[in-house]
This record gives structure tokens, C-alpha cells and sequence, in this order.
């Protein structure tokens, strides 16, 4: 069977807008976290985010696109030009059936919503917009990415908060084994305005510290929560056989995916993250000895990073592999979290290096990982990416730097 | 082209839709020629353009949900809920027997918990004056709401699954996507048993105001009974809907084994997407069309196989031209042939919920040889000139039928079930 | 008394509609050939409502397809207020 092999990345990221800017960032250890400047952030204990920095959207995008879609989707549509821009296609020459686009959508237009949604108790039904309608749902950013690129093939919207990029990206590779020849995944968010932030207070599990470099320390000591931010990233996949013929060797691939659901709460029963792993590289054909770095989801919550700790040492065995999260550099993205991960993965395995984990100073106890804290050089053949969402959800994802079948 | 063993059945069903709730008030409902539509309850609708909606009598507590799971989850989770466990306890399965690891949910959403998130954006707001919302009056599961994710995760614990759990949020081809996702995680072997259908309840006042704004309900608020009126040459808009459709699928040899009821069997899904425009519909159906061949290419069938098509027919000018133009393009003279109706004329339009209840009335038909007629048509189009079972249902032998689904964005999406017993 | 000028629709515009054309330009052309859709003149119809107080019914909408029609017709309702 075919391949699905990554020839295209395109980054918005809090400490870097653009492939590079993010990668070069991420390796020397710069944050994008820092106090939230879209609203003034006084009166909330949470004062921190990740931004993109230097993000116009005039520049990024079509003058026409901007009014009738959100931060959210503008972040998107910049992504998949530099993705698609990277990959080297130019969709208006390839079959409009055989190209679609799966995004992960995790909570819509939620500033554009906001927006709208003050003016109708404020004023009234007849100072809703138009474009409310097309903005704030959960599917505007794959509908706008296939028309702004004529993709008219099988397109589709996945929901699982922070796990839904691996979704995504897993759905766009079934996609492309029925039969299209390019898919754009991955998946962008923007969550960042003050009803957007008071939702997200409601877990408990938001870091309320104001020290950018204390505040998001997963599998930490002092590990108190973690920072929101926004951006993501998109991605062009080809089956591998297709790509080469064109010349272009990729990224990597998307080898295995597993998901799973956690037990109710209150079952005492193990969560679903090591199944999800379990599955992924079965489905990737490696065996764990094969990975090289795991990137974890990292919640920087203690109870939750000692559950994920276990699911790695179970299935690796004690800190038997390197395990990093170069989120604690933006923050969590929610749908564009993961899809932010798996670029940072290939991007290690084209460059020889593991991307560190910014904060941390002393790990916690049940949390013995061999936590990157420093830019670590070595060969990266294949690597896990986890993610869990917000109400039960895992994923994991697989991905090799070598040609591998999925069973 | 889907494998023999990988064959998917439905076997259980429960619904959610306006007027009375369950299957079996939904199926009398959308047989008798009745509606029930209405003008709007659930909010003060006085400033709206469109003041009409199909609305569900539904209580939660007399549905049998708790009052913690009452307080959790807004009206779409209910909905999701309370037809979950009917689809299960319908489909006969035991839960306590298959691995909750091989069990999975797709649900389909359009949007989400709005209701909650509207509710609760107009307290901490204190009625739309402060954009610095205020925290302190937040309820704990403020963020569930804000996540269209929660529907799938209460479909989950509820189904007691562990497999693959996901939202699907195509606009309004959500409900027809998600069950063609659960068709995937069956025919790919991810899963055993799927639980599978979507919830929406947007009858809210944001959701009512963004559709006025672009025109796209009917503002026939003086014959509220009358106003989803698909494929008529006096029709104004759509009318909004709410509810929720749950099924339980399986894999036909499966459920054979365990002597399960099959109501029917899902042979093929296809989607496209028109990469034309976010609401406007290119009038030759086009890619709606795509979708239809490629179904039927799935199941090795041919138009002439089609026994009924039930259609989207949405009630808007645009939709019903589109859809026809879909027909004929996919279809050929079989579309001059075969019945076509609308059950929106009697339930309105519940964005992506519309589509898993279309699948569960398709199911329904096949099961009981019943096509659904389309309400208030009283004078066609004359550029919608197909057959579209005006008024009154027909007993028909189906064999085959065909289910379509079209939304903002651009997506078409096509279903062909068939009957239960198929070679 | 308030009036819709041409200077004042290519500012709605602007922010309706990302249609970045001067007030001499749009006064010859239709809002299609601005690049304008159907939720675009619809948001641009109900800015003017809401600023100038004025109501525009479904019917007239479908009939003010320039900027010129637009101007003209807001500015006799205007008038007759």
C-alpha cells in the first residue's frame, strides 16, 4: 500500500511565524509566551498566552477573505500557502477530485463568534453580520482552504480538541489511500479573546502563573497547569509513489495512528494513551525499540503528566527513550497543538535534532522521563507523537523518516 | 469497492426529532404528511425576521437523563444522549459483552453546545454589555460547551466506548459524514461496533440572527405549519429544525451471528466539495453528482437500482434547482422516475443533525416499505419537475435508496442503503 | 440630514467586503464586478441599515446590485424620512 509522505509544512506559531522562524526558535529555546496583548488581560487570573507574533493578516491573505472569516482561519489559510508553497505543487494543475482537505477544528471563530454574538444582546438580531455564519463554525477553515485552492474532493472537519490534528492528518492519509493524490491537514486555533480565555478557565487547568518561563512546566516539580496560545500548522501529504515522481523526497511519513477513548472517569481504570501508542506503531510497523523520540502531550497538569509518564515507561520502559515537548515554547493550540507537533517531529528527523523542553528543572516524582531539556543532535528515524483532548480523547501518531507500509 | 465481510448494518435506532420524541413518534410523524413546525417557543423571537422553527416537546428528566447529566450538558448533548441509549438498548447489543475497546462513536455537529454557549455568554456578559466577560459567574463546564468535542465524549461514556471517538463538523453534512465515518472505522477493522449519528439544537437566538442575515429562513411567520415547503414554487427559505438521530452500527456478519435486527444495510459513501463558494450552489450539481456515482460505483449499482432518494431539500430557492440539476446529472431519465422527497417539509432543518436523520428515516423506509412524502407541495417548481411524493406516503418495495446532504462550505456528501437481506 | 456618498459606500465596503477601490471607480461599476458576492452586499446593505437608520427590505436588496443603486436608492429613503 502506498505511503503518505509529508512534503509540505506550513507554521504559525507563537515564537515563529513561518517553517523556519518556528524551527529555528524552538531550537534555541525561545519562547512565545508571553502577556496576552489581543484583550487587555488585567482582571483574569490568567494573564499568559501564546501569539503569533507579527501576524498581518492583509499581508498573509486575500483582501476579500478577511472581513468574512476569523483569526482563526486567516492563521490557516497563511499556513497552507507556505505549505503548499513548500511542497512545491500548484493545485490549480492537478485533478480537482483528487485533492481534499481535513482539518481539526477545536473551538471555531471563537473572537469573531464573540464579536457578533455582543452585538445581537447588545443591539439586536439586525446587527448580526453575514459572514457570522461562515466564520464562526467549526468547519469555515476547510471549507475556505478548498475553495481558495479548488479542492473538490472528500473534504472533512474532525473534532477532538487537542487530539484531533492526529485525527485529522490519520483521516486525510485514509483519503488518500481511496484515492486522491494530495491532501492539506493539520489544523490551526484561535481561542485567545475573553470569552474564549473564561472557557477555558473553567478546567482548572490553566496555569495562572505570570512568569513566562515558570508558567508551563509539564512533567515538572512544579508543574502547575498549562498556558493557551494560538496558531498551528498545515501540511501537505501525497502518496509517497506520486511525490517521488515528481522528483520530491518529503518530510517523512505518516506510518500508523491509533485512537482511543479513556475509560469513564471514576472507572480507576488505566487511560487509553498507551492503547493509542500501542496502535499506531503496530499499525507503523515498528516495534518501540524503533522510536526514536516521543513528543508528548505534555499537559503540564501533575496528575495528568504522571498518567502520560506511565503510558511512556510502559510501553518504552524507563526512560528508555527521549521524550520532548517543544510546546512549553508556545503553549498549548488545541486543534493546531498536534498538527504543531507532528512538524516539529519531521522537522527533527530532516535536520538530526530533537527540540527541547524549555522550563523544566526538576522532573517530578513519577515522571522520570528522559526529558530533552537541551537541542539534542542524533539521527531521527521515526517518532511518536501523542495527544490527548479535553474530555477523554488520544491519539498518537507514527511517523518515519524511511519508506514505511502501514498493514 | 467494499469487501463482503466488511459489509456495515444498521441495528439500532434511536431519534430525537421535532413534535414528540423516539423512533416510532418521529417515524409516524414523517409518514403522515403532518409538520411540526411551529412558531418559535424556545426563545423570544419577536425581533426576528424568521419567527418559525420545528421544535422537539422534549424533557429531559422524562427522557430518563439524570439531574447532574441535566445540569452537564446542553439541549444538543441531551438530544445526543437520550438517542444513544435507545439506539443500544434498540440494537439488542450487550455492552457489558463486546470489548469497550472495538466499540467507537462518530457523532456529527454543525454547532456544537451554542445554546450553552450562548446562555452562558449572556450572564457573564451581563446581557451583551461587557466584552471583558466576567468570570466569576462561570458554570464548571463552561469549557464542554465551548468544545463541540463534549457531544462525542457524553456519546462515548454513554455507549461505555473506548475505541475511536470523534466529532464530525461538516456544517450540514455532518450527520451524512459521520455515519460515513463509522462506515470507514468498520470497513478498515478499527472497530467492532460503532455508535454512530449527530446532534444539533440551534433553535437560539445567535443562530436564528445569523440566518436572518443572510436571508436563508423563511420569514413566512403567518402559517408557521406551512413554511418549510421544499421544491414549491412559493417556497421562502428553509425552516429551522433541531434533534438528533443515533444509530448502531455493525459489520452484517456480525450482527448475523448474534441474530440481530437489521433495519439496513449501508453500501456506499461518497463525498465532494463544490470549492465554489461558502453558501452559493453551482446550479448543475455538479460535484453533488460526483458523489452520487461514486456511491454507487462503492455498491456496483446503477441508477436504475434506485428506489427512492431522500433528498436535502432544504426549501431554499437555490438548494432544491441544485439538487434536481444533481439528479438528472447523476441519474439520467432514472431521475424523471424515481420518488424524491424532502422529510424537512415536515422537520425543518437541523443543520447537522438533518443528515443522521435522514439516514435513520432511510433506514426506517427500507425497513417498512414506506416512502415519506413531501409536505406542503402544492405547486412545483417548474425547474424542480421530478417525482417528489407531493403530500402523501407510498408503500413501495424498496430495495435501494439514496440519501444526499449539502451545506455551507461547499460539501455535498451521498448514502446508499439498502435493504436488510440483500444478496 | 444624513446622506450615503460615494466616499462614504467605498468605506463600507472596504471593511464589508476587503474591496479596496476608490469612491471614483465604484460609482461606474456593479457590486459583481467589484467582486462583491451575494453575503457580501448583504453584509454591506445591513452596515447602512444599522449607520443610517434606514430600512432596506428583502425585495430592494435584490435590485441594488451597484454601488450607484445603493447610493441612490438610500439616499431618496433618506429623503423621505
Amino acid at each position: 500500500m502506498t505511503a503518505a509522505l509529508v512534503t509540505g509544512l506550513g507554521v504559525a506559531a507563537p515564537n515563529g511565524l513561518g517553517t523556519e522562524e518556528y524551527w529555528s526558535a524552538t531550537l534555541a529555546g525561545r519562547t512565545g509566551i508571553g502577556r496576552i496583548t489581543r484583550f487587555d488581560p488585567e482582571r483574569y487570573p490568567v494573564r499568559l498566552a501564546g501569539e503569533v507574533p507579527g501576524f498581518a493578516a492583509a499581508e498573509a491573505i486575500p483582501g476579500r477573505l478577511i472581513p468574512q472569516t476569523d483569526h482563526w482561519t486567516h492563521l490557516a489559510l497563511a499556513a497552507t500557502d507556505m505549505a503548499l508553497d513548500d511542497a512545491g505543487v500548484d493545485p490549480a494543475e492537478l485533478p480537482e477530485y483528487e485533492m481534499t482537505v481535513v482539518t481539526a477544528s477545536s473551538s471555531g471563530g471563537t473572537e469573531f463568534g464573540q464579536r457578533e454574538i455582543e452585538r445581537l444582546w447588545d443591539k439586536g438580531p439586525g446587527w448580526v453580520g453575514a459572514y457570522q455564519s461562515i466564520a464562526w463554525f467549526y468547519a469555515a477553515t476547510t471549507g475556505q482552504v478548498s475553495i481558495r485552492h479548488g479542492m473538490r474532493g472528500p473534504c472533512g472537519v474532525i473534532c477532538a480538541e487537542q487530539a484531533g490534528g492526529l485525527d485529522a492528518a490519520a483521516h486525510a492519509v485514509r483519503m488518500l489511500r481511496s484515492g486522491a493524490r494530495l491532501a492539506v491537514t493539520g489544523g490551526t486555533d484561535a481561542s485567545l479573546c475573553p470569552y474564549g480565555l473564561v472557557a477555558q478557565l473553567a478546567t482548572g487547568a490553566l496555569s495562572t502563573s505570570d512568569d513566562p518561563g515558570r508558567a508551563y512546566l509539564p512533567f515538572d516539580r512544579e508543574a502547575s497547569g498549562y498556558v493557551p496560545g494560538e496558531g498551528g500548522a498545515m501540511l501537505v501529504i501525497e502518496p509517497d509513489d506520486v511525490a517521488r515522481a515528481r522528483g520530491v523526497h518529503g518530510y517523512g511519513c505518516l506510518a500508523g495512528h491509533g485512537a482511543t477513548f479513556d475509560p469513564p472517569p471514576g472507572s480507576g481504570r488505566e487511560p487509553g494513551l498507551r492503547r493509542a501508542a500501542e496502535i499506531a506503531l503496530d499499525r507503523a510497523g515498528l516495534a518501540p525499540r524503533d522510536v526514536d523520540v516521543v513528543f508528548a502531550d505534555a499537559l503540564g497538569v501533575p496528575a495528568r503528566d504522571r498518567e502520560e509518564a506511565r503510558a511512556i515507561e510502559a510501553l518504552f520502559g524507563p526512560r528508555a527513550v527521549p521524550v520532548t515537548a517543544p510546546k512549553t515554547m508556545t503553549g498549548r493550540l488545541y486543534a493546531g497543538g498536534a498538527a504543531l507537533d507532528m512538524a516539529a517531529a519531521l522537522l527533527a528527523m530532516r535536520d538530526g535534532v530533537v527540540p527541547p523542553t524549555v522550563g523544566v528543572t526538576e522532573l517530578a516524582d513519577g515522571c522520570g522521563l528522559d526529558l530533552v531539556r537541551e537541542p539534542r543532535e542524533m539521527p531521527v528515524r521515526a517518532a511518536l507523537v501523542l495527544a490527548r483532548g479535553h474530555g477523554g480523547f488520544n491519539s498518537a501518531v507514527a511517523l518515519t523518516a524511511v519508506r514505511r507500509t502501514q498493514n | 469497492m467494499i469487501d463482503d465481510d466488511a459489509r456495515v448494518v444498521i441495528t439500532g435506532i434511536g431519534v430525537v426529532a421535532p413534535g414528540d420524541p423516539g423512533t416510532k413518534a418521529f417515524w409516524d410523524l414523517i409518514t403522515s404528511g403532518r409538520t411540526a413546525t411551529r412558531a418559535i417557543t424556545l426563545f423570544d423571537a419577536e425581533p426576528f425576521r424568521s419567527r418559525v422553527a420545528a421544535e422537539c416537546d422534549f424533557d429531559p428528566a422524562a427522557e430518563g437523563l439524570s439531574p447532574q447529566e441535566i445540569r452537564r450538558m446542553d439541549r444538543a448533548g441531551q438530544f445526543g444522549v437520550v438517542c444513544a441509549r435507545q439506539a443500544l438498548a434498540d440494537s439488542g447489543l450487550d455492552t457489558g459483552v463486546v470489548p469497550p475497546e472495538r466499540v467507537a462513536v462518530s457523532v456529527g455537529s454543525a454547532v456544537g453546545c451554542t445554546m450553552g454557549l450562548e446562555e452562558e455568554y449572556v450572564v457573564l456578559s451581563d446581557g451583551g454589555r461587557n466584552w471583558l466577560v466576567d468570570p466569576s459567574y462561570a458554570v464548571p463546564h463552561l469549557y464542554g460547551y465551548m468544545v463541540p468535542s463534549t457531544l462525542a465524549t457524553e456519546v462515548a461514556w454513554a455507549s461505555c466506548a473506548e475505541g475511536p471517538v470523534g466529532l464530525i463538523s461538516t456544517g450540514c453534512t455532518a450527520g451524512l459524514d459521520a455515519v460515513g465515518y463509522a462506515c470507514r472505522l468498520l470497513w478498515e477493522g478499527s472497530a467492532d461496533v460503532v455508535v454512530a449519528g449527530a446532534t444539533d439544537a440551534p433553535i437560539s437566538p445567535i443562530t436564528s440572527a445569523c440566518f436572518d442575515a443572510i436571508k436563508a429562513t423563511s420569514p413566512n411567520n403567518e402559517d408557521p405549519g406551512h413554511a418549510s415547503r421544499p421544491f414549491d414554487a412559493e417556497r421562502d427559505g428553509f425552516v429551522l429544525g433541531e434533534g438528533a438521530a443515533i444509530m448502531v452500527l455493525e459489520r452484517r456478519d456480525a450482527a448475523r451471528r448474534r441474530g440481530a435486527q437489521i433495519y439496513a444495510e449501508i453500501l456506499g459513501f461518497a463525498s465532494r466539495s463544490n470549492a465554489y463558494h461558502m453558501t452559493g450552489l453551482k446550479p448543475d450539481g455538479r460535484e453533488m453528482a460526483e458523489a452520487i456515482t461514486e456511491t454507487l460505483g462503492q455498491a456496483r449499482l446503477g441508477p436504475e437500482d434506485i428506489d427512492y432518494i431522500n433528498a436535502h431539500g432544504s426549501g431554499t430557492k437555490q438548494n432544491d434547482r441544485h439538487e434536481t440539476a444533481a439528479f438528472k446529472r447523476s441519474l439520467g431519465g432514472r431521475a424523471y422516475e424515481v420518488p424524491v422527497s424532502s422529510i424537512k417539509s415536515m422537520i425543518g432543518h437541523s443543520l447537522g443533525a438533518i443528515g443522521s436523520i435522514e439516514v435513520a428515516a432511510c433506514a426506517l423506509a427500507l425497513h417498512h416499505g414506506v416512502v415519506p412524502p413531501t409536505a406542503n407541495l402544492h405547486n412545483p417548481d417548474p425547474e424542480c419537475d421530478l417525482d417528489y411524493v407531493p403530500l402523501t406516503a407510498r408503500e413501495a418495495d424498496l430495495d435501494v435508496v439514496l440519501s444526499v446532504g449539502s451545506g455551507f462550505g461547499g460539501f455535498q456528501s451521498a448514502m446508499l442503503l439498502g435493504r436488510a437481506g440483500r444478496p | 440630514m444624513a446622506r450615503l456618498t460615494f466616499e462614504d459606500l467605498a468605506g463600507i465596503m472596504r471593511e464589508c467586503a476587503g474591496a479596496d477601490e476608490s469612491a471614483d471607480l465604484i460609482a461606474g461599476m456593479t457590486f459583481e464586478e467589484l467582486g462583491c458576492d451575494s453575503l457580501a452586499v448583504l453584509q454591506i446593505a445591513s452596515q447602512i441599515q444599522n449607520r443610517y437608520q434606514v430600512k432596506i427590505p428583502d425585495e430592494a436588496i435584490e435590485e441594488l446590485t451597484s454601488p450607484t443603486s445603493m447610493v441612490d436608492y438610500v439616499n431618496q429613503r433618506l429623503a423621505a424620512a
